[in-house]
């Protein structure tokens, strides 16, 4: 996942280096690399918590970093001929 | 002048250029650049692109036609929206998703989709959120679904439609050892592990 400002602000507010092994674009690189090398990242909860198991990667608890997030639909509010799918899109979307 | 030609303009207009702008209406590039030629043909010939700087930018014409485009395009689809039509729309939608929110938003949906609107082709992406709200933004993306943290902002013209709440979490490998004690890990405790995130330059480094 992208790093946020969130936990660059966190490690500097705590004067503590932040050692970024690899700058990676990519979720997949990403996860497959920090499965072999040991280190850390970033995921939506849900989304680890629904991958198979074992699958390699398990989110880590860390009380004093937290960073609550929505899953959003973004639309035009200018109405379009799609409307009605997106309306649909988001009435059969899980709560999560 | 015909409406393609004028959704052309303003796709090369918005998209900065015909290579990104032809991704966006599914066209090649030369298709894209003979509408943009036949819109400026039928606006009398004046050229709408300053094609001497790289990359072209519009003319002062350009920017006064664009602005009465968008009018345009906004028109028509208020139009489409209330016709008859509307209730069955066909053609393909593009839709874009959250890096690691593919399974989890689209699975339901998809099927409903699917089953209620037969004629829709969806197209789907995935990309960063603040990538996505940009591309909804510029119309390559008729919606999105994103992970917003208090970091993002939705621009004006757009609308964002909460789905549910979700945490960003720090994901470690399964077989990291448990601190000692079971204690909950601090982010302190974490100073010496290696980080593995995204460039800082690849457009967005405040959020995810």
């Amino acid at each position: 996942m992208r790093l946020p400002n969130r936990l660059v602000k966190a490690f500097d507010r705590l004067q503590l280096p932040l050692h970024i092994a690899a700058e990676v674009f990519g979720e997949d690189l990403q996860l497959s690399l920090l499965i072999q090398s040991g280190g850390l990242g970033f995921g939506a909860a849900a989304a680890v918590r629904a991958q198979p198991t074992p699958s390699g990667v398990a989110i880590l608890e860390v009380p004093d970093f937290v960073l609550p997030a929505t899953v959003t639909l973004i639309r035009s509010v200018t109405p379009g001929r799609f409307d009605p799918v997106i309306d649909c899109w988001c009435a059969t979307s899980p709560p999560s | 002048m015909n409406l393609h030609d004028i959704e052309a303009f303003v796709a090369v207009a918005e998209a900065g250029s015909v290579n990104r702008a032809a991704a966006r209406l599914n066209l090649t590039q030369p298709a894209t650049t003979r509408r943009i030629q036949n819109f400026e043909a039928a606006i009398g010939g004046a050229p709408l692109f300053n094609r001497a700087v790289k990359p072209a930018a519009l003319t002062s014409l350009g920017n006064h036609v664009l602005e009465r485009c968008r009018r345009v395009l906004t028109a028509v689809a208020e139009l489409e929206a209330c016709t008859a039509r509307a209730a069955d729309p066909a053609g393909d939608l593009k839709a874009g998703v959250a890096h690691g929110l593919g399974d989890m938003v689209m699975t339901s949906p998809l099927d409903a989709l699917r089953r209620t609107f037969p004629r829709i082709r969806l197209q789907i992406s995935s990309n960063w959120s603040t990538d996505l709200i940009e591309d909804v933004r510029s119309g390559g993306l008729d919606c999105a679904v994103g992970l917003l943290t208090a970091a993002h902002t939705i621009p004006a013209g757009l609308a964002g439609i909460a789905l549910g709440a979700e945490q960003v979490v720090i994901v470690a490998p399964a077989r990291l050892p448990a601190k000692p004690g079971r204690q909950p890990w601090r982010l302190r405790d974490l100073a010496d592990k290696d980080w593995f995130l995204n460039p800082p330059g690849c457009g967005c480094r405040t959020a995810w």
